[in-house]
């Protein structure tokens, strides 16, 4: 045993010399390099955890206890925990873009708390209807809670502005696809204010080292005041980012279409009282559609045209997507450099940037560059023309949704546009029975 | 929108903040920098900047650059000039050698990464390992592989006379000087206050060795930022160096990193004793009397990719000063102006 | 929940309608399935890679965090404690004293100590570094690399795509283990 130890003495000694030219003093311990540990996993699985009760808890309050004060107290939790102590990150709108790279890339591993976060509040919409965006998306309750005097966007406006979102999805998937940027992130209003009350960062150092770490943490000036913008029109326009920007939200709208249960104003039935009419903030409630004015032959007419339109209009958006698609290919970061490259050789600029220098001192062959380049311009070129095509179909599809006269008798909750807020129940009286506050029957 | 009864001042004020907040965030939005176009936005207190020093004066410049020779390694260690001006580059697991004109003359396979290499008048070959020396004949055989030096030694470099060859250890600051059969005759170079020899000092390793004339070892002290040159029994001569980032002076913590004796050439009689020096930091290659006084650039830090660290010089009998570039993986070919 | 007006056109609707339903659930299982299988159950990280980093600044102020989760650290295997420390001084500083206007840091955040004349112990003050890159500039040229910048976790938010990852010139951050979450230098 003893041999063993002297033998390792020698070997660490002789190791330690190799080059040490600078002998110092056998009393000087050398300094360790510090590494403080990133936040611990559990935290992450926590995190997990806390969206499925949140979720749970938020399907339960909206369809059958039927509590809007208690969705209000979620909406609070979800913007304290999900919004300032997590910091925001990774949400599941971001997670969009994890879950798209993955995909794509078969060398980035997404982990499985991110598409965690990524597919649970699919699923539960799938089958409750929006309740994450009702009470636990933190984007949403930040809106939610400074809505002082929501404002009657016109309906053609809501509906044209409303293929933000799937705009935005289709662009955030193309970039994220391409490898070249997270758009979300980089443009998500919010998470500017999150981490300018970092409350898990200073929870943490309490718990950890018992220490106040101060506040020196803050966020970006640009985010902060896209945040202050956004938030100051939601203040009129309920939840703005989640109606017309958010492209999580063009997912869960889908997914809600087709959800199993969903809010429902009357806790029974519709007795046609009108009373729920303006009841919606957002703008969500159908009216019941009125008989008389329908030609069915009109319809049916328009109804066979848009349907024969379809193909064309989608073959034309993908041309255009694909003749758009150079400019948008223009965000990829190798794309960059190979233009850069190509300018100076050129003559076009003057001086150099950093990153054509790094280029050209990497002495990598300048072909191999432009080759690489091309390569992701054809991926863009593809992907413009995909993402063209898509955004003509859901056109088409709002178009031809709009054509097709269903009958409504009720006023009801739009499967899509509802939020899951319970703002209309109490606008109900036959809600108002069920609660005893007032006397059934007339 | 049936609610439109006359415009109450509340919702003007609404509608203003609504159109003004939008078109702030249209007026971020566009303003955002993600990919750090527009740099950093530091004061220039943060910048450092050794620019002024990337600048060399064009009138000590008195070398121009021909076409380099391509050596298609990836790690280019050493190089030396052999019989009839042949260019011999060491790297890889390899010696890669080139005919005076840069066409591809022989390639000898190693079992080992070389250090460094120097070729005899008859073309043998003397390639230093980390640790041991091995010795190829002009065909590529393996003639010989010398004992381990140690396991702190880190060959740097070699040089020859007619019958001696010193080898450069940085590992344990040394200039070992052997026999021709391997034997260990000296060691040179080790502090010695008697002698006034106050030791090499290396940071990273890079020890150069040259021989002037056949009786003169210059050694590169880089720690010290100078040169210095002993007699072959290891007696001090002369030193001369001294820090600086100026062109005049050695630049950065260690330097030189690489030495070579200029040639006596014909039309420059007085050139005893000159040598040209390479640095890092700022890669350059500059000529010096024998009293350290600066002669002539041969290429300044413009000339190489910054952070160039790990050059290696030499020069062949016509004069030209031939630089292997660790980054460009290729020989540098430097000649005077006036040739 | 209140679809029981039991009228044929609703249960053909419905009937559609829980037919989408099971499609949709089966492209969301597929797509998180497989990402699954592949998925690794720890979290990353971001970091830099300090032999691609070339120091430009721009980790000082991308970083959404304010001052930056990006800190110079120090390799002191890696470090000759050398007198003239071209990390600590300023390259054009006339001698080796340690005046402040001798000092390449503009924060003041480098500690210097000695230890045995001449040898030298430099320190990063982490509250007061604020990641700019300018000593690992300056070791990075002339001394010997020992100085360079990592992205501190107990700082570091962990931002979805890191924002200095965005803007760096150099594509020196990538995502690494958080259970590996440094790429410190060493001897080679
Ligand atoms: S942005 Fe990149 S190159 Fe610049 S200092 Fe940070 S890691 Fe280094
Ligand atoms: S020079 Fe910049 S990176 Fe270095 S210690 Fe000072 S603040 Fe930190
Ligand atoms: S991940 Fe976010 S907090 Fe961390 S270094 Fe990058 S920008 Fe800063």
């Amino acid at each position: 045993m003893r041999r063993l130890i002297q033998f390792l003495i020698v070997l660490t000694v002789s190791a330690s010399v190799a080059f040490a030219a600078a002998k110092l003093p056998t009393w000087y311990n050398l300094p360790e390099t510090t590494t403080p540990a990133p936040q611990s996993d559990i935290f992450e699985y926590i995190d997990v955890a806390v969206l499925a009760a949140a979720m749970a808890l938020a399907a339960y309050l909206a369809l059958k206890r039927r509590s809007r004060r208690g969705l209000l107290a979620l909406t609070i939790f979800s913007l304290l925990y999900f919004g300032f102590w997590r910091g925001g990150c990774v949400c599941p709108v971001g997670s969009i873009q994890n879950v798209t790279l993955g995909l794509f890339d078969s060398g980035y591993v997404v982990p499985a708390t991110v598409i965690a976060f990524f597919a649970l509040p699919l699923l539960f919409t799938l089958f409750f209807g929006r309740v994450f965006c009702a009470a636990v998306c933190p984007l949403g309750a930040i809106q939610d809670v400074v809505l002082v005097k929501p404002l009657k966007v016109p309906t053609w406006l809501a509906h044209a502005l409303g293929l933000g979102p799937y705009v935005y999805l289709g662009l955030a998937v193309l970039m994220a696809a391409t490898g070249s940027a997270f758009i979300i992130c980089r443009l998500d209003p919010f998470v500017g204010f999150f981490r300018l009350v970092p409350l898990g960062k200073w929870g943490q150092a309490i718990i950890q080292d018992g220490s106040w770490p101060g506040w020196d943490l803050g966020g970006r000036f640009n985010l902060l005041a896209l945040g202050a913008c956004v938030l100051l029109v939601s203040a009129f326009i309920g939840r703005v980012y989640c109606r017309f920007v958010c492209p999580y939200g063009a997912l869960l709208r889908i997914m809600s279409r087709f959800s199993r249960w969903r809010v429902s104003i009357t806790p029974d039935e519709c007795i046609q009282c009108r009373l729920c009419e303006d009841a919606c903030p957002f703008g969500a409630i159908n009216k019941p559609t009125r008989r008389k004015n329908v030609s069915r032959s009109e319809g049916k007419g328009r109804l066979a045209a848009l349907i024969l339109l379809l193909p064309v209009m989608v073959a034309v958006g993908g041309w255009l997507g694909g003749r758009v698609s150079p400019a948008l290919s223009g965000r990829n970061p190798t794309i960059r450099l190979a233009q850069r490259i190509r300018d100076e050789d050129a003559g076009k600029v003057k001086g150099t940037t950093d990153a054509a220098e790094v280029f050209r001192e990497s002495r990598r062959p300048v072909v191999e560059l432009y080759e690489e380049a091309s390569g992701i311009r054809r991926e863009f070129l593809l992907g413009g023309r995909l993402l063209g095509a898509f955004i003509a179909l859901v056109v088409m599809l709002k178009m031809i949704r709009f054509s097709i006269r269903r009958r409504r008798d009720d006023y009801e909750a739009d499967r899509a546009d509802c939020l899951a807020c319970g703002r209309c129940f109490a606008h109900c009286p036959r809600e108002q029975a069920r609660l005893k506050r007032i006397r059934e029957g007339k | 929108m049936k609610k439109r009864r006359g415009i109450s001042t509340t919702g003007v004020i609404i509608a203003v903040v609504i159109t003004v907040a939008t078109a702030a965030a249209v007026v971020v939005i566009l303003r955002f920098d993600p990919t750090g176009k527009g740099g950093s936005g530091l004061g220039e207190q943060f910048v450092y900047d050794s620019e002024q020093y990337r600048k060399t004066d064009p009138n000590l410049i008195h070398y121009k650059e021909l076409k380099p020779i391509e050596t298609g390694l990836k790690v280019a260690r050493g190089i030396a000039v052999g019989p009839d001006d042949a260019v011999y580059v060491a790297g890889d697991r390899k010696i890669v050698a080139f005919d005076r004109d840069g066409k591809s003359i022989a390639e000898i396979a190693l079992g080992d990464p070389p250090q460094c290499l120097a070729v005899e008048a008859d073309g043998t070959i003397y390639t230093g390992m980390i640790d041991h020396v091995e010795v190829y004949s002009k065909g590529g055989r393996r003639i010989a592989k010398w004992p381990s030096v140690g396991d702190d030694a880190i060959i740097t470099s070699i040089a020859l006379s007619d019958s001696d060859v010193f080898v450069a250890d940085s590992g344990n600051s040394v200039v070992l000087h052997y026999d021709k059969a391997g034997r260990l005759v000296n060691r040179i170079g080790q502090v010695d206050k008697e002698r006034g020899i106050p030791g090499l000092l290396v940071r990273k390793p890079c020890i150069d060795v040259a021989v002037e004339n056949g009786k003169v070892l210059w050694v590169t002290n880089p720690g010290r930022w100078r040169v210095e040159s002993y007699s072959f029994d290891g007696a001090p001569k002369r030193h001369w160096g001294r820090q600086s980032q100026e062109i005049e002076g050695f630049c950065g913590c260690c330097n030189p990193t690489c030495i070579a004796v200029l040639p006596r050439l014909r039309q420059a009689q007085s050139s005893h004793g000159w040598l040209i020096t390479g640095e890092k930091g700022l890669p350059r290659v500059k000529i010096c009397d024998e009293t350290g006084c600066l002669r002539s650039v041969v290429a300044g830090p413009e000339a190489f990719a910054k952070g160039t660290v790990g050059l290696d010089l030499t020069v062949d009998s016509r004069g030209r000063v031939l630089v292997l570039d660790p980054v460009a993986k290729a020989v540098r070919v430097f000649v005077k102006k006036d040739d | 929940m209140s679809e029981q007006k039991e009228q044929p056109d609703l249960t053909r609707r419905d009937f559609i309608r829980s037919g989408v339903r099971g499609a949709l659930l089966a492209g969301v299982g597929a797509a998180t399935g497989g990402l699954l299988a592949r998925s690794r159950s720890g979290d990353t990280v971001w970091q830099i890679d300090p032999e691609k980093c070339i120091a430009c600044g721009n980790c000082a102020t991308y970083c959404v965090l304010k001052p930056s989760a990006v800190k110079c650290v120090h390799a002191f295997g890696l470090c000759e404690y050398c007198e003239k420390c071209f990390g600590y001084f300023d390259l054009d500083a006339p001698d080796v004293e340690t005046g402040a206007e001798n000092q390449l840091c503009p924060t003041g955040a480098i500690k210097r100590r000695l230890v045995r004349e001449p040898q030298y112990e430099y320190k990063i003050d982490e509250q007061l570094c604020i990641g700019c890159g300018k000593c690992v500039a300056g070791c990075g040229q002339f001394g010997m690399g020992a100085l360079f910048l990592q992205v501190r976790h107990d700082l570091c938010i962990n931002c979805n795509e890191c924002a200095i990852a965005a803007a760096c010139p150099a594509d020196a951050f990538r995502r690494v283990p958080a259970d590996k979450p440094y790429l410190l230098k060493k001897k080679q």
